[in-house]
């Protein structure tokens, strides 16, 4: 079966960085992002990322979500637009229901600056999880005073994610086996024929979950105090120098905004 | 405090939404460095009993009424948490994939140590030892998702003998693992008993090898317990294990049937040294090698077939195969040797990567699965996969609707499946709430009202007794004899020698052996290579006689009384 992962183990600078400087570096480039909404600046702030994601070595993981970025990009370049005017009138569109929608020059930039806002949140996000194995973003989240038996059940819904995404595979070839056409038809008629899918995905996980919890109680679940964990994961000085960089950078770009620079409409965030 | 470490006194358990007990009244103690086998059908409370033992009932399963002690280790599971017995007593359920929740192979088997708040050397000491007992060496950072159901099952065992539990219970733990693998597992098992004082509990249905290493039996039927004696006493009551749907070791029912005085011999050189000289052998029939003609119409032909999954590992290599209309084969091997890979490239679920199959003269690499679905029907090993509607008969109808077959035919059709299937009195049933062997069965039914040509069955008897067993054999045998085309894929060689016409044993892709079962069963050598043990019937008359006996009752029938 097609197996699909997102972390892949590799010897790089991000992949050994503890997860706290890497949760650190992920919120600044989400607030990185925020501060600007001139599309230049924010593509900037989205070729941050990806160099982060070169870095790593982990932007051949993505592919399975390009169609959703890409689909994700044109809604939001193209609804914006009506929700944040501007000053310039470029175009007026006729409203089917009266009136007139009138379309601004600096509307269309902040759209596609949100859109390219999405792109570099989401990679960065992306670019996280590629390189955090998630039992030791567990262990991090842990010393970070977050109680074991809710950081375990995060990181157990990590867990299942690919082993129901091969289900879901199954089961569809199963359904298609039996004659249902999950290709076929109209955005609805793909929606009515995803149900045959997802009961028998939500049975089997519903199973599961029960005999699961047995599982975990019979290993000794929260049975000491304090547990150790096999993997360390130290805040050391190269976690240290690089949080400092993100910060001063996050610094810097604030700084930036508040100077009144890389922004098409002041008015917005 | 004498020396027993599992006191059961007077339990009785009722589950919710259930009017019948599912223990009444078991009185059971175990002393330190018993081997229990635990035996009996579907529903017997075997289960139960195990989930007891470590308080998951009460304390995690919440049942409607509980009556009576469980004391283990001098604790009473009513006043202790579950995790307080987890350095005491390890528990293996059925279910591999429910017992994996890390991400790599490593740090599963830490999970345990880890929580006993164990030192890092001493986890790391243990992951090393319990992946060596598990052949599982060398997979430490491999994703606990990419293994296979084997692999992933030798894992949950793993990580469960890492916590060197004083009481380890195998709870169906070894049903997806080839023969042999489920040999190493119990050879494991017994070798950790020696070097340290290790109480064993163990539920199998496969009842040779529980007889081999247990030192005593239980036999649980409808909540009570029937029979507690050793596996020489237990196995006495033959015809009465049979006729709960059980298989007593073949050998034992060999002896029962000829009218010897028990205890009946369980293993092969015992009753080699047993075997009354009064009986003389005669010649089996000679094997239908009908497979082997080209002038009969072909259903299947594979050539040159390859495939890989990842780019590097090659799960089939080179496979040439050719299945006449109207064959009823088997596809056996070991864990990972490409079983499943080459019964889903038959249906359209994997798109092989090199080479040809055609189904009845159409190229199956170009066609849909949907297409291929009108020949070739596949019933998965887990029928959740398939059951999607709520009621039998939705289920059963689902894909005749999609096919655009009248109403008419459509119940004739439906009729026609419950019956052959034994299943018209749950008919308006939800699938969901139907225990696994009614599960299999409408799964199967749904499969066949679609009257494909070719039907696989991809391991459908995983977890069903063998009375469960020899009723879905039954109905592959019927559908057989109406001319369509059977393939099976199994670990239970029994199944394989009594009904199949041929075998193919797969080892690393490739065709190891392509025969009839009198053939292939009698070449053990090559079979214990490919990790596959032939029938307890086949090894005996092997040993006791120059032929190849498929059944106990084939045997008894081949038999003569000489003076």
């Amino acid at each position: 079966m097609v197996q699909f992962t997102l972390y892949v183990e590799k010897n790089t600078f991000l992949h050994k960085l503890d997860p706290r400087a890497k949760l650190i570096w992920l919120l600044s480039v989400w607030i990185w992002a925020m501060v600007f909404n001139n599309p230049i600046w924010v593509f900037f702030i989205f070729l941050i990322s990806i160099a982060f994601g070169l870095w790593s070595r982990s932007l051949g993981n993505f592919g399975f979500a390009i169609y959703g970025l890409i689909s994700l990009f044109i809604m939001s370049a193209l609804m914006w637009p009506f929700f944040r005017p501007g000053f310039t009138v470029i175009y007026v569109l006729y409203n089917p229901l009266g009136g007139t929608i009138p379309l601004h020059y600096e509307g269309v930039l902040y759209g596609l600056a949100i859109a390219m806002r999405l792109f570099a949140m989401i990679f960065a996000s992306l670019i996280f999880f590629a390189t955090t194995r998630i039992e030791d973003l567990e262990v991090a989240l842990t010393k970070m005073n977050l109680p074991y038996g809710l950081v375990f059940g995060i990181s157990t819904i990590f867990r299942f994610i690919p082993t129901m995404y091969g289900e879901a595979q199954l089961i569809s070839s199963a359904q298609e086996a039996r004659g249902v056409d999950l290709t076929q038809g109209s955005l609805i008629d793909k929606a009515k024929n995803a149900a045959p899918m997802i009961a028998p995905l939500f049975v089997t996980t519903l199973r599961r979950a029960g005999e699961l919890i047995m599982a975990v109680e019979s290993r000794g679940f929260l049975a000491r105090e304090k547990r150790t964990s096999f993997y360390e994961v130290n805040f050391g000085v190269k976690d240290a120098v690089f949080v400092i960089l993100t910060l001063m950078l996050l610094s810097f770009f604030v700084w930036l905004r508040l100077q009144g620079y890389g922004l098409v409409n002041p008015n917005y965030l | 405090m004498s020396g027993d470490i599992i006191v059961l006194e007077d339990v009785w358990i009722k589950h919710r939404g259930q009017k019948e007990y599912a223990l009444k009244g078991i009185n059971l103690k175990v002393r330190k460095g018993e081997r229990l086998g635990i035996i009996g059908p579907t529903g017997a409370g075997k289960s139960t009993l195990c989930t007891l033992l470590n308080g998951l009932i009460p304390n995690i399963v919440k049942v409607k009424k509980m009556k009576g002690n469980i004391i283990v280790k001098g604790m009473n599971t009513r006043e202790h948490k579950v995790s307080e017995f987890a350095p005491h007593i390890g528990i293996v359920f059925q279910d591999y994939e429910s017992q994996i929740f890390r991400t790599n192979v490593e740090i599963e088997v830490a999970f345990g140590p880890e929580n006993l708040g164990m030192p890092r050397d001493e986890i790391a000491k243990r992951i090393k030892s319990s992946l060596e007992w598990t052949r599982l060496t060398g997979l430490e950072r491999r994703y606990t998702h990419g293994l296979s159901g084997g692999q992933k099952q030798r894992l949950a065992i793993a990580s469960i003998l890492a916590m060197q539990p004083e009481i380890l219970v195998l709870d169906e733990a070894t049903s997806d693992l080839d023969p042999i693998g489920k040999y190493e597992i119990y050879e494991v098992v017994e070798r950790l008993m020696k070097e340290r004082e290790m109480t064993l509990i163990m539920v199998d249905h496969h009842l040779d090898r529980v007889a081999e290493i247990a030192d005593r039996i239980i036999v649980l039927n409808k909540g009570e317990l029937l029979y507690d004696g050793t596996p020489e006493e237990v196995f006495s009551h033959v015809d009465e294990l049979i006729s709960m749907g059980l298989r007593p070791p073949q050998v034992a029912e060999l002896f029962s049937k000829l009218g010897e005085e028990p205890p009946y011999p369980l293993t092969v050189s015992d009753a080699v040294s047993k075997f009354p000289k009064k009986f003389k052998f005669k010649e089996p029939p000679k094997p239908n090698t009908n497979f082997v003609a080209t002038d009969a119409e072909p259903a299947i032909e594979i050539r040159d077939l390859w495939h890989t999954y990842d780019g590097e590992y090659w799960a089939l290599k080179g496979i040439n195969l050719r299945v006449n209309k109207g064959d009823f084969l088997a596809l056996i091997g070991n864990n990972g040797s490409g079983k499943t890979t080459l019964a889903m490239s038959i249906n359209g679920i994997i798109t092989p990567t090199k080479g040809s199959i055609k189904i009845f003269g159409h190229e199956a690499t170009e066609m849909s699965i949907r297409q291929l679905g009108a020949h070739v029907g596949y019933v998965f090993q887990n029928p959740d996969f398939q059951l999607v509607t709520s009621s039998v008969r939705d289920e059963i109808e689902l894909g005749l609707k999609q096919l655009k077959i009248p109403r008419d035919e459509i119940d004739k059709r439906v009729s026609k499946v419950l019956k052959m299937l034994n299943i018209e009195e749950i008919a308006d049933e939800d699938p969901f709430f139907l225990n696994k062997a009614n599960r299999q069965r409408v799964a199967v039914a749904s499969v066949l009202a679609l009257e494909p040509e070719i039907v696989i069955l991809d391991e459908p008897t995983t977890g069903l007794t063998p009375g469960e067993t020899r009723n879905i054999m039954e109905l592959a045998k019927a559908i057989n004899k109406e001319g369509k085309t059977v393939i099976i894929i199994t670990h239970d060689m029994w199944l394989v020698a009594e009904y199949t016409k041929r075998v193919i044993v797969l080892k690393n892709g490739r065709i190891l052996m392509d025969g009839h079962p009198r053939h292939i069963f009698a070449q053990e050598k090559i079979l214990e290579e490919s990790f596959i043990e032939p029938p307890q019937i086949c090894r005996f008359s092997l040993a006791a006689s120059k032929y190849n006996y498929l059944s106990v009752d084939e045997l008894i029938k081949h038999l003569e009384r000489g003076e």
